[in-house]
C-alpha cells in the first residue's frame, strides 16, 4: 500500500535521520507474540460466542428505566407543595435534630442559605420530557456504541 | 471498495460451514497491522493485546453486518481505533483522574517501558506524537507509519480529506519543532 497520492504533502524532516530510521518500530513485543496470536484470538472469539449464545436476561433493560422512573417519582414528590396532613411540625423536626446538626446549620453563611431558603416552590418548574420510554431505553442500551468523533472529543489529549 | 480476496473471505464467512476458517484467515491477515495501530495509541503492550482481542471479538460479532461499500481493513481499523480510544477513556477515569492529561502519563510510561526500543530518536518521535491532539495523532500514525491514503483514513475517522490533510500538515510541523527542541 505504497502512498504515491500527493507530491506536495509535507514530509517529516528531522535532520540527520532517514525516513527508514524514523519508521523503524519503536516498540518491542514479547518473543513469539505474533506466532501465538491467531490461536489466542480465535480462542477468545469462540469463548465470546459461547457466552453470547446463552439466552441471558438483560436486567439493565428493566433496572435502568426503573431507576429513572423512581428518580422522577421522588423528584415530583419532593417538589410538590405539602398538603395539610403532611405539614411538618417545626418543633418536632427541631427536636429530632442533634446538637451537631443544629450547630452546622447555625454556621452556614447567608450566601449558603440562599440556595436552601430563598427559592420559592412556585418558581421551580419541571420540564416535561419529550422522549418516549422506548427512546430513553434505546439511548441507555446503546451507551457503548459511541461514535469515534465523540470519543476523540471526550478523550482530547 | 472491498478487494477480491476480502470479498471471497466474506463470502466464506457467511457460509456457516466455513465461517471459522474464514475468520481465522481474516485474523491472520490483519492482526499485525492492527496490533501496531493500537499499540501506537495505547503504548503499553498488554493494553494493546487486550484492545486487539476485543477488536476481533467485535469484528466477529458484526462482520455479517459489514457493508462492502468500504474496505474491510478500514472497517477493522475503525473498530480498533474505537476500542483503543474507549480503553484510554476508561483508563483516564480509573487511573489518571489526578493528572492533567493522558498523554503526559503515556509519555512517562514510554520512557520507563522496558518494551520500548532504546533508540533515542524513535523515543523522541513517539513522545512528540503524544503531544499532538488525539485526532492529529491518529491521522499522523495512519499516514506516516501505515502509509494509508487520505481517502482510507477518512473511512476510518469519518473526517473529510481536506481536514485530514490539514491535520497531517500541522502534525508534521509540531513534531519537527518538538524534536528539534530536544536535540
Amino acid at each position: 500500500m505504497q502512498n504515491t497520492e500527493n507530491h506536495n504533502e509535507p514530509k517529516l524532516n528531522l535532520e540527520g535521520f532517514s525516513e527508514a530510521d524514523l519508521k523503524r518500530k519503536a516498540f518491542k513485543t514479547p518473543e513469539g507474540y505474533f506466532e501465538n496470536l491467531t490461536p489466542r484470538i480465535m480462542e477468545n472469539v469462540r469463548a465470546s460466542e459461547h457466552v453470547s449464545a446463552k439466552p441471558t436476561f438483560n436486567w439493565n433493560r428493566i433496572l435502568i428505566p426503573s431507576f429513572g422512573i423512581a428518580a422522577i417519582a421522588l423528584t415530583t414528590w419532593f417538589f410538590l407543595p405539602p398538603t395539610e396532613n403532611t405539614e411538618p411540625n417545626f418543633d418536632m423536626a427541631l427536636a429530632s435534630l442533634s446538637v451537631e446538626e443544629l450547630t452546622e446549620y447555625a454556621d452556614l453563611q447567608p450566601a449558603e442559605l440562599v440556595s436552601y431558603e430563598l427559592v420559592s416552590y412556585n418558581e421551580i418548574t419541571i420540564e416535561e420530557s419529550t422522549f418516549s420510554d422506548e427512546e430513553i431505553i434505546e439511548y441507555l442500551s446503546t451507551e457503548d456504541e459511541i461514535e469515534l468523533n465523540t470519543l476523540i472529543d471526550e478523550i482530547e489529549i | 471498495m472491498t478487494d477480491d480476496q476480502d470479498k471471497d473471505l466474506l463470502k466464506r464467512f457467511r457460509d456457516p460451514s466455513s465461517r471459522n476458517m474464514a475468520f481465522r484467515e481474516l485474523v491472520n491477515r490483519y492482526q499485525e497491522r492492527l496490533y501496531w495501530h493500537v499499540r501506537r495509541i495505547v503504548i503499553d503492550h498488554d493494553d494493546a493485546d487486550d484492545v486487539l482481542q476485543n477488536t476481533f471479538i467485535k469484528a466477529f460479532k458484526n462482520l455479517d453486518r459489514f457493508r462492502e461499500d468500504s474496505q474491510l481493513f478500514t472497517w477493522l481499523y475503525r473498530i480498533a481505533t474505537n476500542e483503543a480510544l474507549t480503553f484510554l477513556k476508561k483508563k483516564r477515569k480509573n487511573i489518571f483522574v489526578s493528572l492533567d492529561d493522558v498523554s503526559y502519563a503515556l509519555s512517562s510510561q514510554l520512557e520507563s517501558d522496558t518494551e520500548v526500543s532504546g533508540d533515542a530518536i524513535q523515543l523522541k518521535l513517539q513522545q512528540a506524537i503524544l503531544t499532538l491532539p488525539t485526532k492529529q495523532r491518529l491521522v499522523f500514525n495512519m499516514k506516516y507509519f501505515d502509509e494509508m491514503k487520505y481517502e482510507e483514513i477518512a473511512e476510518v475517522t469519518g473526517t473529510s480529506v481536506g481536514a485530514l490533510k490539514a491535520s497531517y500538515h500541522h502534525a508534521v510541523k509540531k513534531i519537527e519543532a518538538f524534536v528539534k527542541q530536544q536535540f
